[in-house]
């Protein structure tokens, strides 16, 4: 695991790219915890001073200090990803494993159901809900609604791997060894399907954020938690853009721009690592190499 | 008669499922959530503006919510009325705007949405395609490397985050364009003020386009790469064809086909990116509509638009799927 | 006089994957002729390079692929000329009307959303002349209608024709220019027996009527008894005989080319058929000395440490093995 991340890091640009930018934003959110200011409270520094310093990001009319605010969000919006990615990965397999093992009615129900919400329009949908939560949502209520439209990918792609992987051998042996069906599935198939959920782990995080962000700007998300939607949304209320506090719609922009660039750099790497066509490559040269 | 039954049948099916689907989720969005929404409208519409209404029509109002939210009767009696109305078309009077029924507000603005997605998908779509499909086809080029790369740093950056980079080079770094509104206020309905319209959709659109381009460029740049490979476009290089006509006849022809499912897709995603840029450019549509409702706890209005925007893009996307096979003979004739 | 001519052909497929290079000698140091109106087969086991040597005689060499040495040369009538040397522009013209080919797997070599005769035309307002540009139509129709193939096909998608009409197809856009050489890779396989024997009733019937010559790959030995003038054998990218096909079957010299004999069913015969016995060697590091060593019956020490050089030992029959011949050759 540990080569495949030292080759893939050294000889693949875009991956080195999104890896180091990754872990750039990882330190800033753990810099959050020793952050001199609580994220929520307001008029802790003076109000709108340009970066300087003292405060590097300059503050918000909030008074509140960018740089640390934005160490806040950041750690916020990896989380609701990360937590959105979990919930509708965790579906997505479930429903991936029984339609493709089952087959049959089970797998074209299910598949209809999966097709149907990639087509339906998420975001009105979700605006729906989140406009009737308003009063309840956090970080964890956002994650649970945003899952509702992530799982299907997901739940396609392992589908489609564990018919692959049915027609292999091992599937019969085990049916006939007499292992039940979940068995089967959590013992044989799921070691051959971890792989790509890694990838689909980390489209769904940037899925999540950016659609939190959208929904922030309609004022829809956790208003008092800083993520990078918050963010944007607080600058907006204030008109920073309007009335030239430019660091303070700025430094979210361009948080938001670099994580949506590296998670999806780091996907598309790794998703044509796991291409089976290059697979096959690196297993020929590993032959010439032993 | 057999594309009939082999491709036009499951997808009517598949159709009515995300319909079904998509509406269900809109009848149960209030019963499941554990506020009492009725409530919670009447409080927000008296905190807003009680003095416009008398005890009279908040008494209809209370009525109105009750029934759209499925407050009466049996849950599968609420449910049928919920289709019926539905039918109608009535989703009652818009809260914001009271008594002017939802539908109308949605009828005004609708035309404007639909006029900017339809653009922004198709300009986006054709371009996307045919630079996507050149630097797959190139890949090799140094042109088609440099394409890629900013493809890819477009691709993934939200609708939202687009607009607004947009915004501040515009508005601050080159003022042309206005960044609000649908057109300049006080101008005749005739040509300038189609000229209005264009310069105020422009930036809009631009957003929606950019990213849209990024993506359409990156798909069809792996699918071309892979057709490219493909046995029939390989002999057809072999058999010294010239360049062009593999690229259009061959290769294009070809990777364009998945192209059209995925505009099926995605046409609901292009819809979601097109209902925030309108919001940040204050464009006339839906999107400012619905961020009018949502401000204004405006339920009826929302539900109405999530409503059309469900039954719209699921036509839109089963009129693409109907029009395929007219591009693909092996679904044509079996 | 030869009409094509093949020496000290090496062609290597090089590809670098996360920083490390390898190379695949595919071909390695192929030297043939091939004379005007024959039918000559390539034999070998899967994986030996028959294809690749195929590609670079058509002058088909794209990345991964690489020519490494050796030259190809076509016949032109007054003099040899080399895909190799000539401008894309120069070899677009002899390309079909001097050479052809049928790749392997050609049932899916066709273009899935254009109908069959479009690709002919296409064909032909490439290659032909004035005056077959002009009667493109009935030349399609007249050349389907000399092979015997139905008339409707013209007017069909590829998914609309069972695998062995597409092959057949295949071989008919390969011939509408009347090429001096057809190049033909595993025309047969994959093809059920009985569509097997058309197709190559088909081959034959294209070389009787346009007396051209036929080059044709097959690991299938049956198919060359039935249908090859002279056979080359190749072994891990190197050709270790060539004969004629009677002298081959008859007569075979070279341990790895007797097995392939022995190794086909004959009639009458109960006995167990013996095939070479370990595993092809791998192209990325082949064996030293003789490739065919680790497997061989009869090898002896400077087998390990020499290369055998395709020497002729009767006329017309040519092996690269010490039991025959003490020439080497130079690496
Ligand atoms: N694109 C490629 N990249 C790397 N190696 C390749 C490539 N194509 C073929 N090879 C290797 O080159 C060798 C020769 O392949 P080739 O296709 O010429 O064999 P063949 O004799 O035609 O086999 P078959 O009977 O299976 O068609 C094989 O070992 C194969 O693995
Ligand atoms: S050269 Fe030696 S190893 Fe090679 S075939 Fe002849 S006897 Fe066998
Ligand atoms: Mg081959």
């Amino acid at each position: 695991m540990f080569v495949i991340l030292k080759d893939l890091f050294k000889y693949d640009k875009r991956f080195a790219f999104g890896f180091s930018v990754i872990l750039i934003l990882l330190f800033l959110s753990i810099l959050s915890f020793f952050s001199p200011y609580n994220p929520v409270l307001w008029s802790l520094v003076p109000k709108n001073l340009p970066p300087s310093l003292k405060h590097i990001l300059g503050t918000n009319s909030m008074g509140q200090d960018i740089f640390w605010n934005i160490t806040h969000a950041i750690k916020n919006s990896i989380l609701l990803g990360s937590l959105t990615a979990v919930i509708s990965i965790t579906i997505g397999t479930f429903v991936g494993l029984v339609a493709g093992y089952r087959g049959g009615s089970v797998d074209r129900a299910l598949m209809s159901i999966n097709d149907s919400f990639i087509v339906l329009p998420s975001l009105p949908i979700l605006i729906l809900l989140s406009t009737m939560l308003k009063e309840r949502l956090t970080i964890a209520v956002i994650a649970v609604i945003l899952s509702l439209f992530s799982w299907p990918w997901g739940g396609r792609q392992v589908r489609a791997i564990v018919l692959s992987l049915r027609e292999r051998e091992f599937t019969y042996t085990a049916f006939f060894s007499g292992m039940g069906t979940l068995k089967t599935v959590l013992k044989e198939h799921l070691p051959f399907v971890i792989p790509w959920v890694m990838a689909n782990f980390i489209n769904t995080i940037l899925w999540a954020i950016g659609m939190e962000t959208t929904l922030a700007i309609f004022g829809l998300s956790s208003l008092e938690t800083p993520t990078i939607g918050t963010t944007i949304y607080w600058a907006n209320q204030y008109q920073a853009l309007l009335r030239g506090i430019w660091w303070w719609i700025l430094t979210p922009v361009i948080i938001a721009v670099f994580l949506f660039l590296s998670l999806y750099l780091l996907s598309v790497s790794i998703s044509e690592f796991l291409d089976p066509r290059t697979r096959l490559q690196r297993m020929r040269m590993e032959e010439v190499s032993t | 008669m057999n594309l009939l039954k082999r491709y036009i049948l499951p997808r009517l099916i598949q159709y009515f499922i995300v319909i079904f689907i998509g509406i269900t989720i809109v009848f149960l969005a209030p019963r499941f959530i554990p506020l009492d929404p009725v409530i919670s409208v009447i409080n927000r519409i008296t905190a807003y503006g009680a003095q416009y209404m008398d005890p009279e029509a908040l008494e209809k109002l209370t009525e109105t919510l009750k029934e759209l939210y499925g407050l009466k009767g049996s849950i599968f009696e609420q449910y049928i009325k919920f289709w019926k109305r539905l039918f109608r078309g009535d989703f009652g009077p818009s809260l914001t705007i009271f008594p002017t029924p939802v539908i109308s507000i949605i009828k005004n603005s609708l035309p404007w949405t639909a006029g900017l997605l339809i653009i922004a998908a198709l300009l986006s779509w054709s371009i996307g395609n045919i630079l996507g499909g050149l630097a797959g086809y190139f890949s090799n080029k140094k042109w088609a490397k440099v394409l890629s790369v900013i493809a890819m740093v477009i691709y993934p950056i939200p609708y939202y985050i687009m607009a607004l980079i947009l915004i501040i080079l515009f508005a601050y770094v080159f003022p042309i364009f206005p960044i609000v509104g649908g057109y300049s206020i006080g101008i005749n309905p005739s040509f300038s003020f189609i000229f209005s319209l264009i310069k105020h959709a422009f930036l809009p659109a631009l957003a929606l386009v950019i990213v849209g381009i990024g993506w359409w460029f990156l798909s069809m740049r792996s699918l071309t790469s892979t057709i490219t490979s493909e046995d029939y476009v390989v002999y057809a290089e072999t058999m010294g064809i010239p360049k062009n006509k593999v690229l259009f006849q061959y290769v294009m022809k070809n990777s364009m086909l998945p192209q059209i499912t995925n505009l099926a897709l995605q046409i609901g995603g292009i819809f979601s990116g097109s209902l925030v840029t309108e919001y940040v450019f204050s464009y006339p549509g839906i999107g400012q509509v619905l961020y009018m409702a949502i401000n204004n706890g405006d339920f009826n209005l929302l539900m109405g638009i999530v409503t059309f925007s469900i039954l719209g893009i699921a036509t839109a996307a089963l009129l693409i799927d109907l029009l395929y096979p007219l591009f693909d003979p092996r679904v044509r004739y079996r | 006089m030869s009409i094509l001519k093949v020496e000290n052909l090496k062609a290597y497929y090089i590809a670098t994957l996360y920083g490390i290079k390898r190379s695949v000698r595919a071909v390695d140091n192929v030297s043939l002729d091939i004379e005007e109106n024959e039918i000559f087969g390539i034999a070998g086991e899967s994986g030996c390079g028959k294809s690749t040597l195929l590609k670079v005689i058509v002058g088909l060499i794209k990345p991964p692929l690489s020519l490494i040495g050796g030259m190809v040369l076509y016949n032109s009538g007054k003099d040899y000329i080399s895909p190799f040397l000539l401008s894309l522009e120069e070899f677009n013209k002899i390309r079909w009307s001097f050479i052809s080919y049928i790749p392997q797997g050609s049932m899916n070599v066709l273009n899935p959303t254009r109908k069959i005769n479009r690709t002919f035309w296409d064909v032909i307002k490439t290659h032909g002349s004035e005056e077959e540009k002009k009667n493109l139509k009935t030349i399609t129709e007249e050349h389907i209608k000399a092979l015997g193939l139905p008339l409707e096909v013209l007017n069909s998608y590829p998914h609309q024709l069972s695998g062995g009409m597409r092959q057949r197809v295949t071989m008919a856009l390969a011939t509408i220019l009347k090429p001096k050489i057809i190049v033909a890779d595993e025309p047969t396989t994959a093809l059920d027996v009985v569509v097997q024997r058309g197709v190559l009733q088909l081959l034959e019937r294209i070389q009787e009527i346009y007396q051209n010559t036929l080059i044709i790959v097959t690991h299938d030995m049956a198919v060359h008894a039935n249908i090859a003038h002279r056979i080359a054998i190749m072994y891990a990218g190197k050709i270790v005989e060539v004969g004629k096909t009677r002298d081959i079957f008859k007569n075979p010299k070279h341990p790895y080319t007797k097995y392939l004999i022995n190794s086909l069913p004959k009639i009458g015969d109960k006995s167990i058929r013996e095939s070479a016995p370990g595993a092809p060697p791998s192209l990325l590091n082949p064996p030293s000395g003789c490739r065919f060593h680790p497997r061989c019956p009869k090898v002896m020490d400077i087998c390990k440490l020499e290369v055998p050089k395709l020497a002729e030992i009767d006329s017309g029959h040519s092996v690269a093995c010490f039991l025959f011949t003490k020439e080497v050759e130079e690496v």
